[in-house]
């Protein structure tokens, strides 16, 4: 073990990131390593796997739980990572909310890992892994709640197939959190001023509403059908009708299923939506970031 | 703009260590700077050891033909010394034949007008050229003329050794050893 630990420190591989480090992108602890994207849905799942060179491979998707399809799949996985590592996407069974006062402490994302009462306090539930991301100029903040039974039973299932989880995320959650990220960093007008947020993700919805620089209202549902854009439609409906002259509509998904995302941009067309999403959001900012 | 960083909420890993800080790179840095080194002063100090074993070799072989040079001056000066020995014994016993004509003239001119000199004899020694065996037998000599004589000879710068002069009537035996004095 000193000798496995000396020569780690003597090819370096003591001060490379490990492969399941929260605190490293996911381009930098797999540089130079094949790794594997699964996005994973209520009735369905897709990934697409990472070269080493950080080239993404084709989209493989099936539909069906994942509990049932991942024996028959897993050797597929496996081949096409380096040590089995991979990057799980959740899009179900979680809940987004605003709230205000979250411990801002530099350390927060750890702790939320570790010891999430120490950020959340009382509205720390222990059946929940949770999500923090603060507004830049308020005291509010989104949290980002998932079933922690959940988390358990995909670990469970990684680990039965002989993969590793390098990280588990929740993919409507990080398109909010990059595109608001990219919203305030940028300086770009709406940020200090009103705006509408919606994101979409493999049957998941969330809306955001900002009202003269302050987060007002979140809305968010989980599970629906992407056979059609109804369900999503009601859900944000609510958030719709405060949209005034004028105000930006914001519109991302995850680039997975182009004909929903063309059927929400089509509803959305009205208030003037724009499409922020670019390509393969979903991907690029599991596989890189 | 900063690279935004995905939120992970997999259950943490407890036997994990934590990352090294990069700054502890350094050690390894050093390590391996330590073995360059290392092996270039190896080389450098290799090198010199070949150098300076074949400078020592090259000495040594100089030392070897100085010696030899130093022992043939030394034969030649031994055999010079010896030939300056010998030309300084020439040269010395060169020195001691002297004329001896001055001799038989300072004792003739020492002696009165009566007396007559009934033998004078002056032999050279052939070992030590300086010294003259001087036999004279005077007839009415008495031992003033000797001293006469002796005075005239000292002022030659021969001093007379082992003097021996007997008087048998008329005749005066008398027998010295002239010894050059080297000035």
């Amino acid at each position: 073990m000193l000798l496995n630990e000396i020569m780690n420190v003597l090819t370096f591989a003591a001060f490379r990131p490990d492969a399941d480090d929260s605190e490293m992108t996911w381009s930098k602890r797999f540089a130079g390593r094949r790794s594997l994207l699964l996005n994973i849905s209520r009735t369905h799942s897709s990934w697409r796997s990472v070269s080493r060179k950080g080239v993404f491979g084709e989209v493989v998707s099936q539909d069906g739980e994942l509990a049932e399809m991942a024996p028959h799949r897993a050797e597929e996985w496996r081949s096409s990572t380096d040590g089995g590592w991979c990057s799980v996407s959740l899009n179900n069974r979680f809940i987004i909310s605003l709230e205000t006062n979250l411990s801002r402490r530099d350390n927060f994302a750890e702790l939320l890992r570790t010891n999430p009462k120490a950020v959340l306090g009382t509205k720390y539930d222990r059946g929940k892994r949770y999500a923090v991301f603060h507004h830049p100029s308020t005291t509010s903040s989104l949290l980002m709640a998932c079933d922690d039974v959940m988390v358990k039973s995909v670990e469970d299932m990684l680990r039965a197939n002989g993969l590793k989880g390098g990280r588990i995320c929740c993919g409507l959650f990080t398109i909010l959190e990059e595109k608001l990220r990219e919203i305030y960093e940028e300086n770009r007008p709406e940020a200090t001023k009103s705006f509408l947020l919606i994101a979409s993700c493999e049957g998941s919805v969330a809306a955001l509403l900002q009202q003269d620089g302050q987060w007002t209202e979140v809305r968010c549902r989980t599970g629906l059908s992407t056979e059609t854009v109804e369900p999503a439609m009601q859900i944000i409906a609510p958030l719709m009708q405060k949209v005034t002259p004028g105000m930006p509509v914001l519109y991302a998904h995850d680039g997975t299923d182009e004909k929903f995302s063309a059927a929400m941009m089509q509803q959305l067309q009205p208030v003037g939506a724009e499409d922020i999403s670019g390509g393969d959001l979903l991907w690029k900012i599991t596989g890189q970031n | 703009m900063s690279q935004y960083l995905c939120h992970d909420f997999k259950t943490p890993r407890s036997d994990s260590a934590r990352r090294l800080p990069s700054a502890f790179a350094l050690v390894p840095v050093l390590f391996y700077l330590s073995l360059i080194g290392g092996a270039y002063f190896n080389f450098t100090s290799y090198q010199s050891f070949s150098k300076a074993t074949k400078d020592r070799d090259t000495w040594k072989q100089v030392t070897a033909q100085k010696t030899e040079a130093k022992a043939t001056i030394e034969r030649n000066m031994a055999g010079l010394m010896k030939e300056k020995a010998r030309a300084e014994k020439l040269a010395q016993w060169i020195e001691g034949t002297r004329a001896m004509q001055p001799i038989t003239v300072a004792v003739s001119r020492s002696l009165s007008p009566e007396i007559t000199v009934g033998q004078l004899t002056m032999e050279r020694s052939t070992e030590l050229p300086a010294q003259i065996t001087l036999t004279m037998t005077l007839n009415n000599g008495t031992v003033e003329d000797i001293a006469r004589v002796h005075q005239g000879i000292n002022a030659l710068n021969y001093r007379p050794y082992n003097t021996q002069q007997s008087k048998n009537g008329e005749i005066l035996e008398y027998h010295t050893m002239l010894i050059w004095q080297q000035m």
